[in-house]
């Protein structure tokens, strides 16, 4: 045997055997090889390999593959029930370019992902903020302001459905009596309203979850900064700006990432309240994908979809992690 | 004066924060309240406090929906799937964090940009997989696709999590004769207990409460999970809010008393991988 740089074949698939199997197989394969080092150094790749293995498989199949067929059934007439694919070359895209309701459905899910971003991360960091101070109540209303993300958004969805029906729903009357009369709509049949009361269902369920992670980066900021800006006689909006802010930079590049792909594939809660309409004022990507898909039995076409939305989410986490993470600040 | 004028402020925000909290949590009420109303009292009194105490809603609606057996096939893709992510992401993290070879950062590489991947975009050719398997109806198939969805994140939190342990355990093991499976089981995996309950808390959630998934796979009424069970139920008894409302209760407790037991562990889980990212 030679203890050379480069295993043998033999030796290789040994190594590999003996470092997973029998205790003690690493030692005397080492000590004939004089060195451990030079043992571990060989075998590095066997145990890489022999430990990654189970996932690399499960991913392999079940994630891997069907993304990278994916990309081939964007070019193919496939409708879901025959056994035979037909190609059709860069067609499904062409027709996407002038689908009508692609292009509303382009408009719903980006109309739907910004305001859903803004607006929960800003309640979130302004909840954040507040329950910082540590109140008597800090710790119920911490509860309180996490339960929805603990439900389905099936449960969030028709809870809400109920609240907000336009006939006997408790938002509406609660308005009415409240001689707001003229703000009680019809919130998921209007097509002007109903994508904002989507995204606010949306909004009221994640929050906590956002809300969570910005104040584990408040509670993180070191007490020091706040008090020497006290010597200077900072006011507390001063404080805020010149230093939580730029001290939680880095949640705000989780925050908005995770929103910001959450919203743009969310699926279930317009499914199960709107199912895309009235009309298609609601019908985001992830629901028109699915419709076509699931319901036209048109799984080419579907497919297109899929990856016209899968590159829109890759180009903006890019984009995104680019621009958040220059402006964070480490301490 | 300034003392006192902080204090104002401390008590307003509290004010406004205690409000927030209860507009926040009126739905959640509002649901729990009505699950112990009959019909005729939600359409007459829909917001205030139950009076009749109708519990024959929850004994119904659990009929209704088969709840007991959803509750069965949620624990039992719940419990598998957690368990096969705990064991695949953190063996395979072991390697990716411990060793700087090109090999090994290929495959950390290869993990994390799967972050990126949306459900979607493997949905449709998974459904054609599944389907020529014959695997559809069968719980491998939700199983085994929702541990290959949440291995990247796993494998992201595991692996930094590994960085940070020291080696040194495991070098004086090797030495004395334990190869890596056993190093690994005996002195690794319990050093990353911390990472392992965020892991088991973040995917637990995720795939109690996933809808999508067991809708396209798992179609018998036998094999529902609780969010598929809730849907149909919703589908055969839109108009009777009352047992809908029960329905909901029940499928929001099983996740709720988790969290009440568990709580400090879930704050922790959800922070695990995004403050030190």
């Amino acid at each position: 045997m030679t203890s050379g740089r480069h295993a043998s074949p033999t030796e290789f698939v040994r190594g590999y055997l003996c470092s997973v199997s029998e205790p003690g197989g690493i030692t005397r394969l080492a000590f004939t090889h004089g060195g451990i080092k030079q043992f571990m150094k060989q075998n590095t790749t066997a145990v890489t390999l022999a430990f990654t293995t189970p996932a690399l498989v499960i991913i392999a199949i079940f994630l891997l593959y069907p993304v990278l067929s994916g990309f081939y059934f964007s070019l193919t007439n496939w409708n879901g029930l025959d056994r035979t694919v037909g190609f059709i070359g860069l067609r499904n895209y062409r027709e996407i370019l002038g689908d009508r309701e692609v292009m509303v459905s382009l408009k719903n899910t980006a109309v739907f992902t910004i305001t859903a971003t803004i607006v929960q991360n800003f309640t979130a960091l302004a909840l954040a903020l507040a329950l910082d101070r540590r109140f008597r109540s800090g710790g119920l209303l911490r509860t309180i302001f996490f339960i929805p993300v603990l439900m389905s958004s099936i449960v969030v969805g028709y809870t809400w459905s109920f609240l907000l029906h336009p006939l006997f729903g408790i938002v509406n009357k609660l308005l009415t009596g409240a001689g707001l009369g003229f703000l009680a709509l019809d919130w998921l049949g209007n097509p002007h309203v109903a994508l904002f009361s989507v995204v606010g269902m949306s909004v009221w369920r994640w929050v906590g979850y956002s809300m969570v992670i910005y104040l584990a980066a408040l509670q993180a900021v070191p007490e020091v900064l706040y008090e020497s800006a006290n010597i200077d006689g900072a006011s507390p909006l001063r404080k805020t700006v010149s230093i939580t802010l730029p001290l939680i930079a880095q949640a705000f590049t989780i925050n908005i990432l995770i929103t910001l792909i959450g919203a743009m594939k969310e699926f279930d809660i317009i499914y199960v309240t709107t199912g895309g309409g009235p009309g298609y004022a609601t019908q985001t990507l992830a629901v028109l994908l699915y419709n076509e898909a699931f319901q036209a039995n048109r799984m080419g076409y579907g497919s297109a979809i899929a990856v016209v939305l899968f590159v829109i989410i890759l180009v903006m986490s890019l984009v995104q992690l680019g621009i958040l993470r220059r402006r964070e600040v480490s301490f | 004066m300034a003392a006192n004028g902080r204090r104002h402020a401390a008590l307003v925000i509290e004010i406004v924060l205690i409000a927030a909290g209860i507009v926040y949590f009126f739905p959640v009420y509002i649901m729990i309240a009505n699950s112990m109303k009959t019909s005729m009292e939600i359409a007459q009194n829909p917001v205030s406090f139950p009076t009749s105490f109708y519990l024959q809603n929850f004994v119904k609606a659990w009929v209704a929906s088969s709840f007991g057996n959803a509750f069965r096939n949620s624990l039992f893709v719940t419990v598998v799937s957690v368990l096969l992510l705990v064991i695949s992401s953190s063996m395979a993290s072991f390697p990716l964090g411990r060793y700087q070879t090109r090999l090994s950062n290929g495959l950390y590489i290869l993990f994390v940009s799967m972050l990126m991947v949306p459900f979607q975009m493997a949905m449709i050719p998974l459904y054609r997989m599944i389907y020529n398997l014959h695997w559809i109806n069968t719980f491998r198939s939700v199983i085994f696709v929702f541990v290959a969805l949440n291995l990247p994140f796993s494998v992201f939190l595991y692996t930094g999590f590994i960085k940070t342990v020291p080696a040194e355990l495991e070098e004086s093991a090797t030495i004395d004769g334990a190869g890596p499976l056993v190093i690994f089981a005996r002195i690794v995996f319990p050093l990353l207990k911390p990472v392992t309950s965020s892991v088991v808390i973040l995917n637990s959630l995720a795939i109690w409460n996933e809808f999508l998934l067991p809708l396209l796979f798992l179609q018998k009424t036998a094999l529902r999970t609780i969010p598929v069970a809730v849907f149909s139920f919703q589908g055969q008894y839109n108009t009777n809010w009352a047992m809908l409302f029960a329905a909901l209760v029940l499928a929001m407790l099983p996740m709720l008393i988790v969290f009440l037991v568990l709580q400090r562990h879930f704050v922790k889980g959800i922070t695990a991988g995004s403050v030190k990212g």
